[in-house]
């Protein structure tokens, strides 16, 4: 859309684009103006020092036939003079004795018989190759035209005259020539109006219509004048000039007629002081065959005109380097086709970059557009210094840019919405993984407060029990729970729910509350029928399909009699200190809870030696694994419950020697599951409930560990400490 | 996780291959939900082919209980066979045994539990890759 309106901008509106385009065929010129090879003319200039010798301008035409004369004898090919006389010699003798009144009648008569300063300048100039200055006028002046034959060819329309009607060419409505007298006697009549563009002068019409004669440049008609022609030809293709014929050459001009002068730098040689040339101190072969302008360059007199190559020059100097121009064929040219082939190929390399943008990275995009620029610029330049053509690099450039400019905005826009859409994405995730692990944090939280503190069992002899519970990366379904059914009876549970994240601890935590509510209903609970109830409640609500695992028991504290029921969970360790060693339970089991429907479970019954410790751990410490992949184990659990074996320690003490264990095992592996270990000692019916302390829930011995691994004993220094501060208070 | 299937009759095999944990639960549940959900074209057995397992995870148990109470629910038999010595300790551990038979081998679950698949079985000529 852009290139195409861009491409007909070139080709359509040339108006438009004419002072970047100027700026560049300028800038053209500059870099490389024309070298002089040839100095067919010159100019023979009325400059400061003839002035300052002869009196100021304007000199009386005696004078200007003085120097016409001299001019003439050196033999010039054509003689042009670029000094516009519409009025009598202000000068001349009869003009004089018109304003100045009378004098002496002889004197009178003798100076009627002078000839007038016009004759003599006329005389002068008719036995010379002379061409006078004429000026285009916009209005009408009523001055008589003189201007050779002008014949017109059209190489395209029947009638010639149709085709010079629809021309372009400079029109005047009227022309300024020099007095009659002096008018009439030149060999050529030339134009030597030229529009300065932009305060430069880059082109000269060779062919005007003043008040519907032809006539053409100055420059043309000396170069008549010099080949002796007696017309000139205006060559028309419909209404396209495309030159002017003198004699057999034609000089090809652009389609109105113009013509583009290829500016030299000023050169000293191509002047003549008219002082010199009148006390004949110029050699003859200066001016010999030369085409010869008469000219006044006087400061402040004149015109003087900037010029493509930098520099400003009279008026004469640009009709000479225009002589050169014609003489050796370096008039540069902007052919008619040249907008067409600049919007082509803008129109080119605009779409390789439209296609390379997004398919390339932005650098390499970045280089299509400079390359393109450059090749533009490059072919520009050569084909003005090689062929003298003007093609326009300049614009296609910057419309190249003007597009490579959109597409980076545009690229830019995707990208910018493209890394937003990206940040948003990444916003939400962050704000999801906020959510969860707040969510996480929330259900980690509730998961660890929900677990039981061995002290609120309170003190007794009877009992040593620790637990703890450490969740893996995610939060878990592991469940401990402990509390006395009465002074005799400890209900505990450790359970495992299948499945990990939110919803497995909040089965969890469900799970929990229903087996002590199940539990606390019952008057004299048996193990089975609580497992039974518990798989009954757990199982109703159950949409994840998820099951539990668990190991409950009923420790009474005064006979050691356990009785248990094993829910598909791992199977406990029984460590006795004088009997077999390490021990599982095996029996009075069933499968997980919600695994199958209305299981009748079965409990069992075991009875506990004195100091016997049991240990029930959840599947996150056998199957935890270290870097290589390999299975912690029960031998390995039972192995350091062994060593416990040899010197009976606290129940706190195993667990944290187990998980330490554990942790050392898995050398710094991730857990894949909730470790969860109870290690729970029956010391025997000794003395039971020290008085008063049963039912105080002060802390005995808290561990800094975090999961909370908490203990109580009644055989270490820290509850002797605690009782001493519980009889305090 | 690769899991093969094999029909014999009115049976099912499936036999999944590897760990079946975390990561490959949800593949074989993919591969088991249209098995066991009641269809016309569903089997009235099915037989997890374990020989190939190396180790189970809760997870996987979790798995094997849902295609168990699917079954049940719509009365077919499952079975899981050939189990592994560490799968068979996991079994032992969960009392999984309760949730779905194990036998030792593939004909005696088929023998157990359709007379038609074990007799398809008994000429690879009927069998028929699923």
């Amino acid at each position: 859309m852009l290139v195409t309106a861009l491409a007909l901008l070139i080709v359509l509106a040339p108006r438009l684009t004419a002072p970047l385009r100027e700026a560049w065929f300028d800038a053209c010129q500059a870099l490389s103006p024309r070298v002089v090879t040839a100095m067919p003319a010159v100019v023979v200039a009325i400059d400061g020092p003839s002035l300052a010798a002869f009196g100021r301008w304007p000199w009386p035409r005696s004078l200007l036939a003085e120097l016409v004369d001299r001019v003439n004898g050196a033999g010039p090919a054509a003689l042009g003079i670029d000094i516009l006389m519409p009025e009598p010699d202000p000068l001349s003798p009869e003009e004089l004795r018109q304003w100045r009144g009378a004098g002496p009648p002889a004197r009178h008569r003798e100076q009627a018989e002078w000839p007038t300063n016009d004759a003599l300048l006329a005389r002068a100039l008719a036995a010379a190759p002379a061409v006078l200055a004429v000026a285009g006028l916009p209005e009408r002046s009523g001055r008589s035209l003189r201007s050779p034959p002008f014949v017109v060819q059209d190489r395209a329309a029947a009638s010639a005259a149709d085709g010079l009607a629809a021309a372009r060419i400079e029109r005047f409505a009227g022309a300024l020539t020099s007095v009659d007298a002096v008018d009439r006697v030149a060999r050529g009549w030339g134009l030597v109006s030229a529009d300065p563009v932009g305060g430069v002068i880059r082109r000269v019409p060779l062919v005007a219509e003043i008040d519907g004669t032809l006539i053409g440049a100055l420059a043309i008609e000396m170069f008549r004048v010099a080949a002796g022609a007696t017309s000139l030809r205006l060559v028309l293709s419909g209404p396209t000039v495309d030159g002017i014929a003198v004699g057999r050459a034609l000089v090809p001009t652009e389609a109105d007629g113009g013509a583009r002068v290829y500016f030299s730098r000023r050169h000293a040689g191509r002047f003549v002081s008219a002082l010199d040339v009148l006390e004949d101190r110029v050699d003859p072969e200066r001016l010999r065959q030369k085409l010869v302008l008469v000219a006044v360059t006087g400061l402040g007199l004149g015109e003087v005109h900037a010029t493509p190559v930098g520099e400003r020059m009279p008026g004469s100097e640009i009709h000479a380097q225009l002589l050169e121009n014609l003489y050796d064929g370096t008039l540069l040219s902007r052919p008619s086709w040249g907008p067409v082939l600049e919007a082509a190929l803008f129109a080119l390399l605009a779409t390789l970059l439209i296609v390379a943008t997004p398919a390339w990275a932005p650098r390499h995009a970045l280089w299509v557009a400079v390359g393109g620029v450059a090749i533009l610029l490059a072919s520009g330049y050569a084909a003005f210094r090689t062929q003298r053509l003007l093609f326009d690099a300049a614009t296609p450039s910057l419309a190249l840019l003007l597009v490579f400019g959109a597409l980076l905005v545009a690229t830019l826009a995707e990208a910018t919405r493209h890394r937003r859409s990206l940040e948003q994405v990444l916003q939400r995730q962050r704000e999801h993984n906020a959510r969860i692990a707040g969510e996480l944090d929330a259900a980690r939280r509730i998961q660890t407060a929900m677990l039981p503190r061995a002290e609120s069992l309170g003190p007794d002899r009877r009992l040593d029990l620790a637990a703890a519970m450490l969740p893996a990366r995610e939060v878990g379904g592991d469940l401990y729970d402990f509390f006395r059914l009465d002074e005799r009876r400890l209900f505990f549970l450790v359970g495992d729910v299948a499945g990990k994240g939110l919803s497995a601890s909040i089965f969890m935590a469900v799970s929990k509350a229903l087996y002590k509510s199940a539990t606390l209903r019952m008057e004299t609970p048996d193990l089975g029928t609580l497992m039974a109830a518990a798989n009954a409640e757990v199982s109703r609500d159950n949409p994840e399909a998820l099951f539990v695992t668990a190991f409950a028991a009923i420790l009474d504290l005064d006979s050691g009699t356990l009785a248990y029921c094993n829910a598909g969970h791992e199977n406990p360790f029984r460590v006795d200190p004088v009997g077999a060693g390490v021990l599982r339970i095996t029996d009075g089991d069933g499968p997980p809870l919600c695994a199958v429907d209305a299981f009748a479970y079965r409990g069992a019954r075991l009875q506990l030696e004195p100091g016997e410790l049991l240990c029930v751990v959840s599947d996150g410490v056998t199957e935890a694994r270290n870097p290589g992949g390999d299975l912690y184990g029960s031998a390995r659990l039972a192995a350091v419950l062994h060593r416990g074996r040899e010197a009976p320690v606290a129940a706190g003490a195993v667990v944290a020697t187990l998980l330490a264990d554990v942790a050392n095992f898995a050398a710094g592996a991730e857990p894949a599951d909730d470790i969860t270990v109870l290690a729970l000692r029956w010391n025997g019916p000794s003395a039971g409930p020290a008085p008063g302390q049963v039912g105080r829930s002060e802390p005995v011995k808290k561990s800094s560990r975090a999961g909370g691994v908490q203990g109580a004993n009644d055989a270490t220094d820290e509850t002797y400490l605690l009782d001493r501060r519980g009889g305090s208070e | 996780m690769e899991v093969a299937r094999r029909r014999f009759a009115d049976v099912v095999v499936v036999a999944p291959v590897g760990r079946l944990d975390h990561g490959s639960a949800d593949e074989l549940e993919r591969v088991l939900r249209p098995l066991v959900e009641p269809s016309g074209d569903a089997p009235a057995g099915l037989v997890l082919d374990f020989g190939r397992v190396d180790y189970v995870s809760s997870v996987g148990l979790r798995v094997l209980m849902i295609a168990a109470k699917e079954m049940r629910r719509r009365g077919a038999r499952i079975a899981v066979v050939g189990l592994q010595p560490v799968v068979a300790e996991i079994f032992a551990i969960s009392r999984f045994h309760s949730v779905l038979d194990v036998f030792d081998a593939l004909p005696t679950a088929l023998k157990a539990i359709s007379a038609a698949a074990a007799a398809a079985y008994g000429s690879p000529a009927v069998s028929t890759s699923t």
